[in-house]
């Protein structure tokens, strides 16, 4: 293989495909919540070429049912095609299925049984050649599903190139009141963009042992001070594991040098009145196990960082009889006073651009998550 | 024989009479011009004298009884825009377009003053002894006791010089249409119906030799042909000029192993595998996909045989070269249409690879150095009676992968290696042994830390016993293994090493009998016993965790016999009728499940499992296959064929991926897996033209498969216990039509074909693809131009071209976009619902042979060439990936530029 691959090439590449194949899917994310409140998001799909690849879809009714006959049927949404059913935690004794009725259409998944999982034993992180693998451990546990998906959120506290210690304001240049005032601390969040799945099939045990879930690579900003991971870990259906094994191999593999065929991708969800309508959505009525972990830079030994972002970002001075001028361009911030004469008051002030002090222009917030714990 | 004359250059007129008493009677069918020659001669005290350049690529066919000889050449010649010319010495020159002054004449009543140069002279290329074994004359039978009527004669036509058998020569008699080609061991056996007659038999690459026989009865003559040394116009693409037109067989392509070395082949390594791709109705999903596709079956369906071993998987390196060293392969045949009834067990079609034998009068070899590959081989004899030849074959493509700035490549790694070896003993007349071994293995690992390896190995011992000149038979024991493994050290926890093994011992027993000249019968029996392990999985190393893991062994055996029946019922018609009737056991020990009643099986409508003792017999297959071949010939130069089979084939590829993988295994039938059954409707027109120096052919077919397997989405297939519950029941159907012209003579040779064609399948269960409705099948390229060309420029310098037009293959795309857990993905359009580009490859290659001194210590040659000349991308297969959030669509295409190659080959 290697030999071909040396001598293959691969070139974007923009279909032509016919009008039919046009009309929007419907897409169904998120689960029964067995613990209470389940939330969906309810979107479409687009063209390829489409500007967007989010189109939600609003002002649908959702219900969830049980096999036992009750129904939950009040729900709040946003314009974002986010539904938040109220309901409490449910009895896992018996199956669920979800009713939605948008465009005219009625559709209805299939019924499904609640799966608790097993606690989450451990997360860990190995240092590797080329970042940090952070790795999922379970408890065993004589669970009838043997297989499990994940999912995560991400948390990071990070920094701006340099720390703005003063501000500018009404003419005058004085310190800022930390934290109400920071601007150079921030945190940033993001959810898992891939699907992680994982299974004990073929093992002795229903013990996930060091399942890797996710990837720092070196020069992440992620790990530049403390860095916080929240898993999610669902046991899940073998028929939801083939829906998120075979929508991850689609989308994240399909085309290999043997052609993997792109695989039809069955949900358990279709419409009333037209079965053959794609559906594209797996609903699972699910008990989640959660945990959260903290790694911190120094728990990594040496981490290098190094971001595209702050290229450029200079460390510049000014006498303090010039800094009103220049600071009244709120691009131009104080960061703190230099004393060159012993003794004496400061003599200049250390400023540089919003974009190399402001982390919030990379897209952070200062607010100090609710669950953050520092060392 | 051969007459060269130098030079001359008269442009009068005048054409002496010639003596009326001179008469001659000749017999010519497709006949070259020196056969013409040679017959008037001997009839005749006149001797010829023309240009063979001139002449080489003329066919006569002419009948007349005691004619003049003026007349005969008149008539043979004039339509032909020859001239000829005699002279008082009695030598006839025969020109093109112009005549010779066979006199001074008299010109302004002096005599001329300038003669051109006229210088005549024999040239003998043959040796002096053959021609005297030509015109000797062989009585064969007791003279006292002669019988009357027809008489069989038999025996081995061998090669002078190496005494290695001829396969695929042709025997004929002078003057009678029935000629027999001699099988892969050399051996032919011919009705000779006359006492006095004239042993014609001609190959390629060898001069043509005749035998003056005398039969008092039947018996046994053994020929020896000579090499061809220089031979500049002769024929290299294929033997047996005309016989397209006169064998009953359709949809036979016939491939000598010259053509295989000069069609150009990506690294320069004569590619056995990769000239069959350039036939009409044989596909590939793509370039270096292992397998191949002949009118619309599956990679599965084709029976790969070297020397009578089925080869599992005839590719190496994923399909970037085939499994045999092209020095030790004599022939290829591949039947598409019309297959023999003692071949059976895969649907589609039978690559016959017959090897060479080994040298008989001394020690020779050949080999190569390409840029990837190098091969030796060695043969010669063991004694009087035994000889042996043995080769080998490796890579040494590492270095390749090293030198890429990559970590991914540097840490890979891909090796193969192949040997072959055979010893042919030929105990007296009547009994000859064979025993023939065959070996490869192919081993590839990636940065990854997973490594695949496969091998096949096979051994078979044949007795071939001529019982009398009428009856002969085959007795072939074998046995065919293939085994392939994966071993998985990315993951202490999860280290693992998996292994699959087939196995097969085969007994057959064929006969040939040739009942009179127009009867031929050929009936025996074959068995064969599969033992397969499916599966073995065991955890490598002590943290591992993965649960050792076997799946149960299957058995099953296959049995048939069969008869097959050539009848002639006249020069125009003749008819092949063949039956086959199988019987298949599916045996123990083993645990079978069982499912509900027409419920979808699953693990869900598992009723209970039953088992099965040692030897039990499970489930058991039988039904009977036919074959029928029928020719109508509407003249020597043109006929119609049709033809019929049926086949059976138990033993299933399982593959869901859309070009074969090393790591598909083979499953055999069982209670819930059907046979698969196929059967193919063929209709044929073949027309020689320009004095059979082209051959054209227009074949349609019309192909049905049942009990076809497709999967299930994301359905796993290896290690997987229950296959049954991750099928689904599919049919599939082609049909098309192939045109070929192909030029056999002259210093430009080669084919063109066209192929017009459909291959679709469909799912027939409950559950299904595209709604159940037929869809275009993996490989189903509707347009296929191709084109092989090979240009002489003089003995050492021949030009090679090949050209390959196709629709691309259908494919699945995507249709739409969509975000869902956190990414952009995308959304299926229907199974094969659009197609790649199409596909355009042109490669060109340079032979240069070195000096042509016949003794020297070694022969060498040099191929030189460029594969994908035109460096087109073709697209392999399309894919988008999601790349942080982001999908990106790509083409992939795997020789997306000019690859040039070098080999430097040499035998002696």
């Amino acid at each position: 293989m290697g030999a071909m691959l040396l001598f293959s090439c691969e070139e974007l590449y923009t279909p032509v495909y016919e009008q039919e194949d046009a009309s929007p899917i419907l897409i169904i994310e998120g689960y029964i919540d067995m613990s209470g409140n389940s939330r969906f998001k309810l979107s479409q799909t687009v063209p390829l070429n489409a500007e967007e690849s989010r189109v939600p879809v609003a002002n649908a009714t959702l219900a969830v049912e049980s096999e036992t006959g009750q129904a939950y049927a009040s729900f709040t949404s946003t314009a974002g095609g986010q539904y938040t059913l109220s309901h409490p935690a449910l009895p896992m004794t018996t199956r669920y299925r979800v009713r939605i009725k948008t465009r005219g259409n009625e559709y209805l998944s299939d019924w499904v049984t609640p799966y608790a999982t097993s606690e989450i034993s451990g997360i860990d992180h190995q240092r590797t050649d080329t970042g940090v693998d952070i790795l999922v451990s379970t408890v065993n546990r004589n669970d009838n599903s043997r297989y499990y998906r994940w999912e995560f959120e991400e948390t990071w506290k990070f920094s701006a190139r340099f720390f703005s210690a003063m501000v500018f304001e009404r003419g005058e240049v004085r310190f800022r009141k930390q934290p109400e005032e920071n601007i150079s601390v921030c945190f940033r969040q993001e959810k898992s963009s891939d699907i992680v799945i994982g299974t004990t099939d073929n093992l002795s045990d229903n013990t996930i042992s060091r399942q890797k879930i996710q990837f720092i690579p070196n020069l992440s900003d992620k790990l530049m001070n403390r860095y916080s991971i929240l898993v999610k870990q669902f046991s899940i259906s073998k028929e939801a594991w083939l829906f998120w094994s075979i929508l991850k191999k689609n989308s994240e593999s399909v085309g290999d040098i043997f052609g993997s065929m792109p695989s039809e991708l069955k949900g358990n969800v279709h419409n009333t009145t037209n079965p053959r309508e794609p559906v594209i959505a797996m609903i699972e009525a699910s008990w989640p196990a959660q945990k959260r972990v903290y790694i911190s830079n120094n728990d990594m030994g040496s981490w290098a960082v190094s971001i595209p972002f702050y290229s450029g970002c200079e460390y510049m001075e000014v006498p303090v009889g010039e800094a009103a001028s220049l600071f009244s361009n709120p691009a131009v911030i104080p960061l703190s006073d230099i004393y060159k004469v012993p003794d004496a008051p400061p003599t200049h002030y250390s400023y540089t651009t919003s974009r190399c002090t402001d982390c919030t222009l990379r897209g952070g917030y200062l607010n100090v998550p609710d669950f953050w714990t520092d060392l | 024989m051969n007459k060269t004359c130098f030079f001359w250059l008269i442009i009068f007129v005048s054409l002496k009479g010639m003596a009326q008493n001179d008469r001659v009677s000749l017999n010519l069918a497709s006949a070259r011009f020196s056969d013409m020659v040679r017959s008037l001669e001997s009839q005749t005290p006149y001797k010829f004298y023309y240009l063979p350049a001139d002449t080489d690529s003329l066919l006569i066919s002419y009948s007349g009884t005691n004619k003049a000889l003026s007349e005969v050449l008149s008539e043979i010649l004039h339509p032909l825009n020859f001239r000829f010319a005699t002279d008082p010495r009695k030598k006839i020159y025969i020109t093109r377009d112009a005549f010779i002054l066979t006199e001074f004449r008299d010109i302004h009543g002096s005599k001329p003053t300038a003669i051109p140069d006229v210088v005549i002279r024999d040239f003998l290329e043959a040796q002096p002894e053959d021609i005297s074994i030509e015109n000797k004359v062989f009585e064969i039978g007791n003279k006292d006791r002669p019988v009357k009527g027809e008489k069989t004669l038999s025996g081995y036509i061998r090669s002078k010089n190496t005494g290695a058998p001829v396969s695929s020569a042709t025997v004929s008699l002078v003057g009678r249409s029935a000629a027999v080609q001699t099988d892969q061991h050399g051996y032919y056996s011919l009705i000779v119906p006359e006492e006095r007659s004239v042993l014609v038999v001609s190959s390629v690459g060898l001069r043509e030799t005749r035998r003056q026989l005398v039969m008092y009865g039947s018996g046994r003559l053994d020929i020896e042909m000579t090499d061809q040394v220089f031979s500049l116009n002769e024929v290299v693409v294929a033997g047996e000029r005309g016989n397209q037109v006169k064998r009953i067989q359709m949809g036979l392509e016939k491939l000598n192993i010259k053509t295989i070395k000069q069609t150009p082949a990506v690294f320069g390594e004569a590619d056995v595998i990769s000239v069959i791709l350039t036939l009409p109705g044989v596909q590939t999903v793509g370039e270096a996909a292992n397998g191949f596709n002949v009118r619309g079956g599956a990679t599965d369906q084709n029976l790969v045989l070297f020397n009578d071993a089925t080869i599992f998987n005839p590719s190496h390196f994923f399909g970037l070269f085939s499994s045999f060293n092209p020095d030790a392969v004599n022939q290829v045949e591949l039947y598409k249409s019309s297959i023999p009834a003692r071949f059976g067990g895969r649907l589609s079609s039978v690559l016959d690879v017959a090897g060479k034998e080994g040298n008989r009068n001394k020690l020779s070899g050949a080999g190569g150095i390409g840029l990837l590959t190098g091969r030796v081989s060695l043969d010669g004899p063991i004694g009087k009676k035994t000889q042996f030849l043995a080769g080998a074959r490796s890579t040494y493509s590492d270095w390749l992968l090293k030198v890429i700035p990559d970590d991914a490549y540097r840490n890979s790694s891909a090796s193969f290696y192949d040997i072959n070896g055979q010893i042919s003993h030929y105990l007296n007349e009547k009994d000859a042994f064979y025993l023939t071994g065959y070996a490869s293995r192919d081993r590839f690992s990636f940065e990854n830390g997973i490594t695949y390896g496969y091998r096949n190995a096979n051994v078979n011992g044949k007795w071939k016993r001529i019982f009398n000149g009428n009856v002969h038979s085959i007795l072939t024991l074998g046995h065919d293994e293939y085994g392939f493994n994966v071993a998985d050290r990315n993951n202490a926890a999860n280290a693992f090493d998996m292994q699959y093994f087939i196995g097969q011992s085969f007994l057959k027993a064929d006969v040939y009998h040739q009942l009179h000249e127009r009867h031929k019968l050929n009936y025996g029996l074959q068995t064969t016993l599969y033992a397969i392990q499916p599966g073995k999985r065991l955890p490598a190393g002590e943290e591992s965790i993965v649960t050792p893991q076997s799946l149960q062994n299957e058995q099953a055996l296959e049995s048939a016999l069969y008869v097959s029946d050539t009848y002639t019922l006249s020069d125009r018609f003749s008819v092949d009728a063949g039956i086959r009737y199988v019987m298949y056991q599916y045996l123990g020990p083993r645990s079978v499940n069982r499912y509900s009643d027409g419920l979808p099986k699953s693990p869900e409508t598992l009723e209970e499992t039953l088992h099965y003792g040692s030897g039990k017999n499970i489930k058991t297959y039988t039904g009977p296959e036919f074959r029928l071949g029928l020719r109508y010939a509407f003249s020597n130069q043109s006929s119609v064929k049709l033809g019929y089979n049926s086949l059976h084939q138990f033993i299933h590829m399982l593959s869901n991926t859309t070009a074969a993988t090393p790591t598909d295994s083979w499953k055999l039938s069982d209670p819930h897996i059907k046979p698969q059954f196929g059967d193919q409707l063929s209709l044929g027109y073949y027309r020689n033209m320009a004095s059979s120096k082209v051959e054209t052919s227009v074949e349609v077919y019309y192909k049905r498969i049942h009990h076809y397997l497709d999967y299930k989405s994301g359905a796993v297939l290896l290690m997987n216990e229950t296959i049954e519950t991750d099928v689904l029941g599919t049919e599939a159907r082609a049909y098309g039509v192939e045109l070929m012209a192909k030029k056999t003579t002259g210093k430009l040779n080669g084919w063109i074909s066209y192929t017009l064609s459909k291959a679709q399948q469909r799912t027939t269960g409950a559950e299904t693809i595209n709604n159940g409705r037929y869809y275009n099948s993996n490989f189903d390229k509707p347009h296929n131009l191709t084109m092989v060309g090979n240009y002489r420029f003089s003995h050492r310098y021949s030009f090679s071209m090949n050209t390959t037009y196709s629709t691309g293959r259908p494919i699945t795309l995507p249709i739409a976009k969509y975000e869902f857990a956190g990414s952009e993905r995308v959304f299926y359009s229907e199974r094969n619902k659009y197609r790649v580009p199409d596909f355009f490859r042109m490669d060109l290659s340079l032979n240069i042979e070195g000096n042509h001194k016949i003794k020297k210590l070694a022969h060498s040659s040099w191929t030189v060439g460029v594969y994908n000349v035109t460096g087109r991308k073709n697209p392999f297969s399309i894919y988008y990936v999601s790349e942080a959030g982001k999908i990106k669509g790509y083409k992939l295409s795997v020789f997306g530029h000019q690859i040039p190659f070098l080999t430097y080959n040499f035998r002696f």
